[in-house]
């Protein structure tokens, strides 16, 4: 592959600091962060509330992507190509000139398969491999080798595409969503159609990791009147002692507030998190990654998804690729904080920096 | 999602046709995260001041293009774009009273995040499979309802 020229420039800051270690001596040698090929990305999806209200374009969302140091982003053409699928010459060129002006890689292309495209008919497998080809059309001419499908894609269209990734150079990945099991049988469905090609394969999101309650989900239900804090409290402590939720649920409803506060027990319990290191075995098929997040405090802390032993993880399994910050959390603040996208991804980016080592 | 933005203020006013108002029409943008084609709008209700318009009396507009509710649900070619006003017409002889009226929009995406058919069972786990049958997944509408000023 081609070096680009953002690569030629990390790979010179990467030879710069090994420069600067070793003439420190064994102290800073130590505590030098494992080597690693994970890069900082974004995902547009993040910057929806501000695009849908057109106080960002798309090339607003360049800027920002590079003044916070991203190497590569992942695109949603549905929100952000203009006559999508068929864009004009003109604006692929703009795109091109940004790509170059603003040295960001665009990484992966979000596809949607619509399978129940009108109220009275359901996509065909045909018309579901033209629907990906459609998708790799306009993701070739933005320069995108990678194409992130979502979970409820049928997998009879996944299969029907397979002999079109060879002849198009595209390479599709299913994304690994909570609740996703990565031992459950959608996942070991994928895996046999991963082992008839190379260029198939995963995106895990960060929500198989969830190991806590969501605070921005909370503290908007308390806010909208839902669930009250006393409540909220009660089921909190009950999931992490392991209280069954049967207990819980009768508890919650003897309690003082609206009868909605036991919606919140199931969504607590529903907390599933996945161990990190069951994806090594297959880190060579993940070629992206959704880095999921509701929401990060003042300090640049997730409270929801603790990314240290994920990235450990993903620096043991050789994941080579993007973190692509998907902040999901508008519609959680859009009340008290709205279009906290930016500021959020920007949060993200700070906590990504920590713990792969570059502050 | 993305509720506080859906009703647009700009563009409330009447339908005038032939010097005669005709009805009147609203502003909204589509309550999720991308474009869709048009017929993946499920489900679109508008009420006005507490009153539903019947289905036979509402018309969407994207593009250019005037759609009946009939029409809307098989345009499986036209694109609502992202952020683009969709232009709600409605007919009423003499439209409405200028001043503020609350606009109530019940609207449903149809996602497609799972299949239609799961043959093969492997989307048990979203509880889409009950006593043995699998019920496609279609999300319930989102209200919003919001009070806007019509001048004329």
């Amino acid at each position: 592959m081609d070096m680009t020229r953002r690569d030629f420039v990390h790979a010179g800051i990467a030879t710069a600091s090994v420069a600067a270690l070793s003439s420190l001596g064994g102290m800073a040698a130590r505590a030098a962060p494992p080597r690693h090929k994970i890069k900082r990305g974004v995902a547009t999806y993040s910057y929806q509330e501000d695009v849908m209200v057109k106080q960002m374009s798309v090339e607003d969302m360049f800027r920002e992507m590079s003044d916070i140091g991203a190497y590569g982003f992942e695109c949603i053409a549905e929100m952000m190509v203009p006559d999508f699928p068929n864009p004009s010459n003109a604006w692929i060129d703009q795109w091109h000139g940004w790509v170059d002006q603003y040295q960001l890689v665009p990484c992966a292309y979000t596809q949607f398969i619509d399978s129940m495209r009108t109220k009275h008919h359901n996509l065909t497998v045909e018309e579901g491999v033209q629907t990906m080809l459609r998708d790799f059309r306009l993701a070739k001419r933005l320069g995108i080798p990678k194409i992130r499908c979502l979970i409820g894609t049928p997998v009879d269209i996944l299969e029907a595409t397979l002999p079109y990734l060879e002849k198009n150079d595209m390479w599709i990945g299913v994304e690994l969503h909570a609740p996703i099991r990565i031992d459950g049988p959608l996942m070991a469905r994928l895996l046999k159609i991963s082992e008839k090609s190379d260029r198939f394969g995963f995106v895990p999101d960060f929500s198989i990791f969830q190991n806590a309650p969501n605070p921005f989900l909370r503290d908007r239900l308390i806010r909208d009147g839902l669930l009250t804090h006393a409540a909220a409290m009660y089921i909190e402590n009950s999931w992490e002692n392991h209280v069954s939720q049967a207990k819980v649920v009768a508890e919650v409803a003897k309690m003082k507030g609206p009868p909605t506060s036991t919606n919140y027990v199931q969504t607590v319990y529903g907390i599933a998190t996945q161990n990190p290191r069951d994806l090594i075995p297959f880190m060579s098929k993940c070629r992206h990654i959704h880095g999921k997040t509701w929401g990060l405090t003042e300090n640049c802390v997730d409270p929801a998804i603790d990314l240290t032993p994920v990235v450990a993880a993903l620096i043991e399994g050789g994941y080579d690729g993007i973190i692509a910050t998907e902040y999901e959390g508008q519609r959680m603040m859009d009340d008290i904080m709205p279009f906290s996208a930016m500021e959020m991804v920007r949060r993200h980016h700070v906590m990504q920096r920590r713990l792969l080592g570059e502050i | 999602m993305q509720d506080p933005y859906v009703i647009m203020t700009t563009g409330f006013k009447n339908s005038v046709t032939g010097g005669a108002i005709t009805g009147y029409q609203v502003k909204i943008r589509i309550p999720y995260y991308r474009g869709v084609y048009l017929s993946a709008v499920d489900y679109l209700k508008l009420s006005v001041d507490g009153v539903d318009i019947p289905r036979d009396d509402l018309r969407i507009a994207v593009n250019g293009r005037t759609f009946t509710m009939p029409e809307m649900e098989e345009a499986g070619d036209t694109r609502w774009f992202y952020g683009d006003p969709a232009t709600l017409l409605v007919a009423k002889s003499g439209g409405l009273v200028p001043g503020i009226h609350t606009i109530t929009v019940g609207i449903t995406i149809r996602k497609s995040y799972f299949p239609a058919q799961d043959p093969e069972h492997l989307y048990d786990f979203f509880g889409l499979w009950k006593s043995g049958k699998y019920e496609p997944f279609i999300e319930p509408p989102t209200v919003i309802t919001k009070k806007v000023t019509l001048v004329q």
